[in-house]
């Protein structure tokens, strides 16, 4: 790289390894992190947190059009030496929490670790401390060991662990999550790992429903057929029938209070996840055998094709058909689509502690638990906490079936 | 159309089968949208109806894709949908066929009888030289039907889908008009010559570079490496159509149009999961661009992709092109996590077909008719490579 070390310094031509001087804080023995800028466009392939090649030109249409609108920030990992982007901190801001995924250039492979570990112990008590966040959360892949027992060396903790989500070189890596608490706001509310998690249920998983072979034709548009219910794509039909049955829920548990969908709302938000291909949401409506009326949904949200790995969700919105084994049926349904169609690896479900129903579920279904992520959203005067499962697909399709006449 | 295309079953003179018929979508067939969709993601009666009055609604109907219903003929039911892509060039036709899930064995048989009456009308009155289709393995009651029915088996791609968790190998059948075969001689009978020793070599070592990589790389050689594409990248492969030589392994000349690969080149960066992934292969010494590898159509559910490669002229025969598709493998294999790729190769491209062997690519068959040769219809020899093969190959230990 041409440079001449004696020309003065300015803003459009700095000298390389100048970069940094001047700036107060995150700067480092070997890194310094500072936002985002238009030339990192030449870098895309250091910072961008995507396995997929872009030119420069459209990675600076993403800079001006996307990054600059909300959503992740990405904080560049700069080299002090050259000024050469390595890596980024993307970090999301939502509720108490930060949540930072770190990408570093895998070109460097082992060479990278020493650059990201700098970054990760300068940014976190940077976001805590200074920033005065309640809580950090930092999501890496388990390989990067020396980046967390630094993070572990300034008090961050590991909560989660989420098993084989990343394939890495023909190897499953584990992610793991580690937080950094506020001191502050652990002597307000208390250390949020010091409180058990509540539960209901035995917590053993049970027999998969055995498979439906059918004598006479599917339901119309099915996908799949269980013994009582079926999934088939949403239509605009069943926006109404949802808005009823929101407006009908007696439980207050689920989420942080109920919800209310708009008919048409609902309708256009499942035509819009249709549209996409391939789709980033996949919902699949739960309907009864017996009468084709809609009691839920069950979906797979946030799909990551290059690990294969996504998260699941389900709801049965009808009152009336919970706790019978309806949603445990769907459920099913949904994992065999997902595992045996998509060629998903792994699943992961988040569930507020608050609900302990759709945890002891979970388990039912042959779920694990992973952990736990603390301090993600206002409740009763605190902050809320996560429970968080994973399931894999050798383990799933490793569980016992239940009889056909079951 | 005709009078006899009336939309109901009595009335229809052709395309009519034992149990089933084949009848173009209407648009109130939305309704069966899962039938009529090949596709594993959710479809609803809703979006159905726009693709049915958007896309296929303006389709050509005398030269473009014919998509039919497949209807039961005793109670007028949509099982399913065959799909017939017809190109101006009479070597692109393909017939592929979708069933709704939940008909078990009932819905391969339908299957295999809409397959056989859509290689049949194309074959005998359409007069197509040649068409495809394309199976898993697992459906054997379809390919069984078919070899039965005169096609043959020309290409077996190993492990080419995943299913329930297991790999699945696709069978590739054709059909060839018995009026041609007349013509031009059985298409099994051209010889393909070879060159090579067709043994694997070494791979080169994918180098972690010190202290400096070269701006935007992803992946990095002892001599090359490969980027993301630029805009100057393409006008510099476009210009270099002039200038090549009329070499016997290549198809001839051709001149692209530099527009059209711009417009194409920045619609595929604007898709999310990209459907062509092309790289710049770049000398690590001065930087310069010397040629593209690219991964064709990568199938994200099945992890599989095709491998493309082109190098300037200049940098042909001494194995730049070989370290810079090593450095593709190891982007699609250890990267992106692919199981398998696949590679398709002119008969007369010995060149390409020795790089590959080369390479640890394993023959998988042979592709007939595909375009035109010397007064003949020349063949496709095509390639299969594995995962677990490619990281089993040895290493070169030359390079640091």
């Amino acid at each position: 790289m041409p440079a001449n070390a004696t020309a003065p310094s300015t803003p459009e031509t700095p000298v390389p390894g100048q970069g940094s001087a001047g700036q107060t804080f995150l700067v480092g023995e070997l890194v310094y992190i500072r936002a985002i800028e238009t030339g990192d466009a030449q870098y895309g392939s250091a910072w961008r947190h995507s396995a997929f090649p872009l030119s420069p030109g459209r990675v600076e249409d993403i800079i001006k059009e996307d990054i600059s609108k909300g959503g992740p920030r990405p904080y560049i990992i700069v080299r002090k030496s050259d000024d050469v982007p390595v890596g980024a901190l993307w970090a999301t801001y939502d509720g108490p929490a930060v949540t930072i995924h770190p990408h570093i250039d895998t070109v460097y492979g082992d060479l990278a670790s020493p650059w990201l570990t700098e970054a990760l112990t300068m940014a976190l008590p940077w976001l805590v401390e200074e920033q005065h966040r309640p809580s950090v959360l930092v999501r890496v892949p388990g390989n990067e060991t020396a980046a967390i027992a630094a993070m572990e060396a300034i008090g961050a903790r590991q909560t989660a662990r989420f098993r084989e989500m990343y394939l890495v070189n023909g190897q499953w890596q584990d992610e793991v999550i580690l937080e950094l608490l506020n001191k502050q706001w652990v002597q307000r509310l208390g250390d949020p790992n010091e409180i058990e998690l509540p539960r209901t249920g035995t917590g053993e998983a049970r027999p998969v429903p055995a498979a439906v072979e059918l004598d006479n034709d599917p339901p119309l548009n099915a996908v799949r057929v269980g013994r009582r219910v079926y999934l088939r794509p949403f239509e605009e039909k069943d926006g109404p029938v949802l808005a009823k049955l929101t407006r009908e829920e007696p439980e207050t548990f689920f989420d942080t209070g109920r919800r209310l969908y708009s008919g048409t709302g609902v309708a256009a938000w499942h035509d819009s996840l249709q549209k996409k291909d391939p789709p980033a949401w996949i919902r699949f409506a739960i309907c009864l055998r017996q009468s084709d009326e809609v009691i839920g949904g069950v979906g797979i949200d946030g799909i990551d094709r290059v690990h294969a790995y996504a998260e699941s969700e389900s709801e049965v919105l009808n009152a009336q058909y919970r706790d019978q084994g309806y949603g445990t049926e769907a459920k099913h349904l949904l994992l065999d689509y997902a595992f045996n169609t998509l060629n998903l690896h792994s699943l992961q479900s988040y569930v507020l502690w608050e609900n302990t129903r759709s945890a002891a579920a979970l388990r039912k279904q042959g779920y694990r638990e992973a952990g736990r992520i603390n301090w993600t959203y206002a409740w009763n005067g605190k902050f809320g906490s996560v429970a968080v499962f994973d399931l894999l697909a050798e383990e799933w399709r490793a569980l016992p079936r239940a009889d056909a006449g079951e | 159309m005709t009078d006899t295309f009336q939309h109901h079953q009595g009335a229809q003179a052709f395309l009519v089968g034992e149990t089933i018929y084949l009848r173009p979508i209407e648009k109130e067939d939305a309704k069966d949208s899962v039938a009529l969709r090949d596709s594993v993601y959710p479809y609803s009666p809703e979006r159905a109806e726009a693709w049915i009055k958007d896309e296929i609604a303006q389709e050509n109907p005398w030269d473009g894709t014919l998509r039919l219903a497949i209807r039961r003929k005793d109670d007028e039911r949509i099982v399913g949908a065959v799909t017939i892509a017809q190109g101006r060039e009479f070597m692109r036709f393909e017939i592929s066929s979708h069933i709704a899930p939940g008909y078990g064995a009932r819905g391969l048989r339908w299957k295999a009888e809409a397959i056989a009456l859509a290689v049949d009308f194309m074959m005998s009155e359409r007069q197509a030289p040649m068409l495809r289709v394309r199976l898993p393995a697992t459906e054997q009651v379809v390919i069984d039907s078919l070899v039965q029915s005169g096609m043959r088996i020309s290409v077996r791609l190993r492990e080419r889908y995943m299913q329930s968790g297991k790999a699945v190998d696709e069978v590739i059948l054709q059909a060839f008009n018995d009026a041609w075969v007349e013509t031009m001689g059985d298409p099994g009978g051209q010889v393909l010559e070879r060159t090579g020793e067709g043994t694997p070599r070494p791979r080169p070592r994918i180098v972690a570079p010190v202290p400096v990589a070269p701006p935007n790389a992803l992946v990095v050689g002892p001599r090359v490496y490969l980027r993301p594409y630029t805009e100057a990248d393409i006008e510099r492969y476009v210009r270099e159509d002039r200038f090549e030589m009329l070499e016997p392994f290549l198809p001839g000349r051709n001149l692209s149009m530099l527009p059209e690969e711009l417009h194409y080149h920045n619609e595929d960066e604007k898709a999310d999961i990209p459907g062509f992934i092309p790289l710049a292969v770049c000398l690590r010494e001065t930087h310069a661009y010397i040629g593209e590898v690219a991964l064709v159509n990568p199938d994200w559910i099945n992890r599989t992709a095709e491998t493309a490669s082109w190098m300037l002229k200049e940098y042909r025969a001494q194995g730049y092109g070989s370290e810079a598709k090593h450095l593709l493998l190891d982007y699609a294999f250890n990267r992106l996590g692919l199981r398998m790729l696949e590679s398709w190769v002119r008969y007369e491209n010995t060149r390409s077909a020795a790089a590959l062997r080369k390479q640890g690519y394993r023959e998988a068959g042979t592709f007939c008719w595909t375009s035109y040769r010397s007064g003949q219809f020349t063949n496709f020899i095509v390639f299969d490579l594995l995962a677990r093969e490619w990281q089993a190959l040895a290493r070169d230990q030359m390079h640091q």
